[in-house]
């Protein structure tokens, strides 16, 4: 992964000096909170319902086991012993207290991390696949591309303050596993009919109050050339995005306002304005510093392994729990005898996507162990340990299990998104996490999850969609009517390649409603499969909503 | 008399009697240039600190209009984008409450470095020494 130099640690230690000074002088009340807010946003301090909350960075979900025992330290000496992991592949930490938040932000720099532009109008964390590295058909490693677009955006002059958040994806393979066309810009590596590497330019997806699907404005962008394009596509959002109007400030928005055609128009006009600067005016990265970054991202040293290993088909023959777990949170690696597991922070009655200090120190020994001390986060508010060998997996399990995070359920109905919802939030209308719950409690049978298969269940407390609702295969909007909490379904929603915004289906549930209503919804979908391998989002494609509005009515009412 | 700050230094100076041309915060620099002839200061606005238009409007000015003169910037610039502002290559600042002078001078030498080409120094690839 990549390493700071003299530079990069700098830029960071420079920064808590910074915001060290900045308390101090909040602290001492010579600052307002209005005057103090937009300088704590800018790292990622967030004040919620109960407390502060310090979101950190982990640039494109990839850390070091290292870094993963400082945030469990962080979470043990200065929070309540856990992180949270975000969906844009960050860590939240729920209870720090402001005046411990510099000394935070310090441990943070001496291992090379920090929380510069988690919030705020400004470029924030590039999210990508989390088996980066590890996935069979990638172009190149996305992180390559993601850490040239952290340093470029890092304290960007012109685009610190944007009209909105700005969020870009990157993804190598055909599959995309980054959600890149529900980002303001999504951009898929590809190679040209030369074989020559760029990048599919996708631009203004979203969720929010308004989903949208990006649009291409790009076939093939060469990949030298990423930098100016990415200049000019923000530069035309910074002059002409709407500023009047918080909720039509996005991108997304100005796409759909000014045409995607003309759109285009105007940020081909601008990257040829920089083309025309000449190497010395250019704004893309000369290929020793492209090949400087590229370096730290070179595959581990694998051993070369038989395909199939013999302990691994044995262990699972033997235990049914551990059978489980490598039939569903494993995924396949481009090296022979490797495979990628997901660890995952969805076991039942917890909230989605936390993780305990002890459990990230556990990880984190197990990471150096088995697994070139590579981890990943991932958009789903799990984990990933993306190089393990077969022969080692069901020992890895073993200790997982121990540690409480070795749940079979990667990509089941029980790995559900959800944002943290009124139990933490100030902009929530509804609670999300004790929803994820009982709906977890429902189908909490390992069988029956796996009877029904790949389920993808996300779950956002309000409009601003940060629990991914509008691409969760069942989709769950929380909405406030007169001081009650209602749920809103959606049906037929998905992040992949094959991106689509979920229909939204009836009118909204009561909260003692809305778990039956989803077991409706899944028992119809075991009724209309045309065979077991057909997965949910794939009988709702062939059929429509129309058979899952009959489910859920016809007995609702 | 108007007071500027001046953010290759920090320090406090009379505004010059020069005419000065004013260009709104939501003009379109990028398809058409304003008249420059004959011009010395050219002044961006941020009616709310948020709105950041003028940083685009600055290194237009500058990259593809090869702008020399003095830029400056008048409304809601907070202390901590002063080193923003100089990076895009706005010269001055106009009507900063002068209490908020240290603040300003702290931001403007708060970070050695930076990623990104710009009007007052090299990015930090160009100054790496290290080769892995």
């Amino acid at each position: 992964m990549y390493q700071y130099d003299d530079i990069d640690r700098a830029m960071v230690k420079d920064r808590v000096a910074e915001f060290r000074r900045q308390v101090d002088r909040r602290i001492a009340g010579d600052v307002t909170e209005d005057e103090f807010k937009p300088m704590r946003l800018m790292n990622g301090l967030y004040l919620q319902l109960h407390a502060y909350m310090l979101r950190v960075a982990i640039p494109y979900g990839t850390l070091s086991s290292d870094q993963l025992r400082v945030l469990a330290s962080i979470a043990r000496d200065y929070d309540k012993d856990y992180g949270h992991v975000s969906t844009r592949q960050n860590m939240q930490f729920n209870w720090p207290k402001l005046i411990d938040t510099p000394d935070i932000l310090d441990r943070l720099a001496d291992a090379e991390m920090h929380a510069i532009q988690t919030s705020g109008n400004c470029i924030r964390n590039t999210t990508t696949d989390p088996f980066a590295g590890a996935a069979a058909g990638e172009v190149e490693d996305p992180r390559i591309t993601c850490e040239i677009i952290r340093q470029w955006s890092t304290f960007h002059p012109e685009f610190s303050f944007l009209p909105r958040k700005f969020k870009i994806a990157v993804s190598a393979t055909k599959e995309d596993r980054a959600a890149i066309a529900v980002h303001d810009i999504g951009l898929q590596m590809v190679r040209n009919a030369a074989g020559d590497p760029g990048f599919q330019v996708l631009v203004g997806g979203g969720q929010g109050r308004s989903p949208y699907i990006a649009e291409e404005i790009r076939e093939f962008l060469p990949y030298a050339e990423l930098l100016s394009y990415l200049e000019a596509i923000l530069r035309v959002y910074n002059v002409h995005g709407r500023r009047d109007n918080i909720y039509k400030a996005r991108i997304k928005i100005l796409v759909n306002e000014m045409g995607v055609e003309d759109f285009r128009a105007a940020v081909e006009r601008e990257f040829d304005a920089f083309r025309t600067m000449g190497p010395a005016g250019s704004l893309d990265l000369p290929e020793a510093e492209r090949a400087r970054i590229a370096h730290y991202f070179a595959p581990p040293a694998f051993d070369r392994l038989p395909l199939e290993s013999e302990v691994f088909e044995k262990a699972k023959a033997n235990d049914p729990r551990f059978a489980a777990w490598a039939r569903f949170n494993l995924h396949p690696h481009k090296v022979p005898g490797y495979a990628s597991a997901t660890i995952s922070l969805k076991p039942n009655d917890a909230p989605p996507g936390d993780i305990s200090s002890d459990q990230m120190d556990a990880l984190a020994a197990i990471a150096d162990q088995y697994g070139f001390s590579d981890v990943r986060t991932t958009h789903e508010q799990n984990m990933v340990l993306p190089h393990l060998k077969l022969d080692d997996l069901y020992t890895v399990w073993q200790d997982l299990d121990a540690a409480g995070i070795g749940s079979a359920n990667a990509g089941l109905i029980s790995d559900i998104i959800a944002c943290p919802g009124l139990d933490y939030c100030n902009l929530a209308n509804t609670r999300s996490i004790p929803v994820a719950n009982r709906i977890q409690r429902r189908f909490a049978d390992p069988a029956r999850q796996a009877q029904i298969g790949e389920l993808k269940i996300k779950i956002s407390g309000c409009i601003n969609a940060c629990g991914h609702h509008h691409v969760g295969h069942i989709g769950i909007l929380g909405v406030d009517k007169k001081g009650e909490e209602f749920y809103q379904l959606t049906l037929g929603g998905s992040a992949d390649e094959d991106a689509a915004i979920g229909e939204i289906v009836g009118r909204g549930l009561s909260t003692d409603d809305v778990v039956n209503a989803v077991e409706r919804v899944v028992d119809q979908y075991l009724i209309l499969r045309s065979d077991p391998d057909e997965r949910f989002i794939d009988t709702y494609r062939r059929l429509g909503a129309e058979p899952f509005k009959e489910a859920l009515y016809d007995q609702a009412a | 008399m108007t007071k500027l700050l001046k953010l290759s230094d920090g320090t406090l100076i009379d505004a010059p009697t020069d005419d000065v041309l004013d260009v709104a915060h939501d003009q379109d620099l990028m398809t058409a240039a304003p008249a420059l002839d004959g011009v010395r200061v050219v002044r961006l606005a941020f009616p709310k600190f948020r709105d950041g238009r003028a940083f685009s409007q600055a290194r237009v000015l500058r990259t593809r209009y090869g702008f020399q003169g003095e830029i400056r910037a008048s409304g809601d610039l907070l202390p901590d984008q002063a080193a923003f502002a100089r990076r895009v290559g706005i010269d001055t600042v106009e009507g900063i409450n002068e209490k908020r002078l240290e603040d300003f001078r702290f931001a403007l030498d708060a970070f050695r470095y930076a990623y990104q080409p710009a009007e007052d120094g090299a990015p930090a690839h160009r100054l790496r020494s290290n080769t892995p």
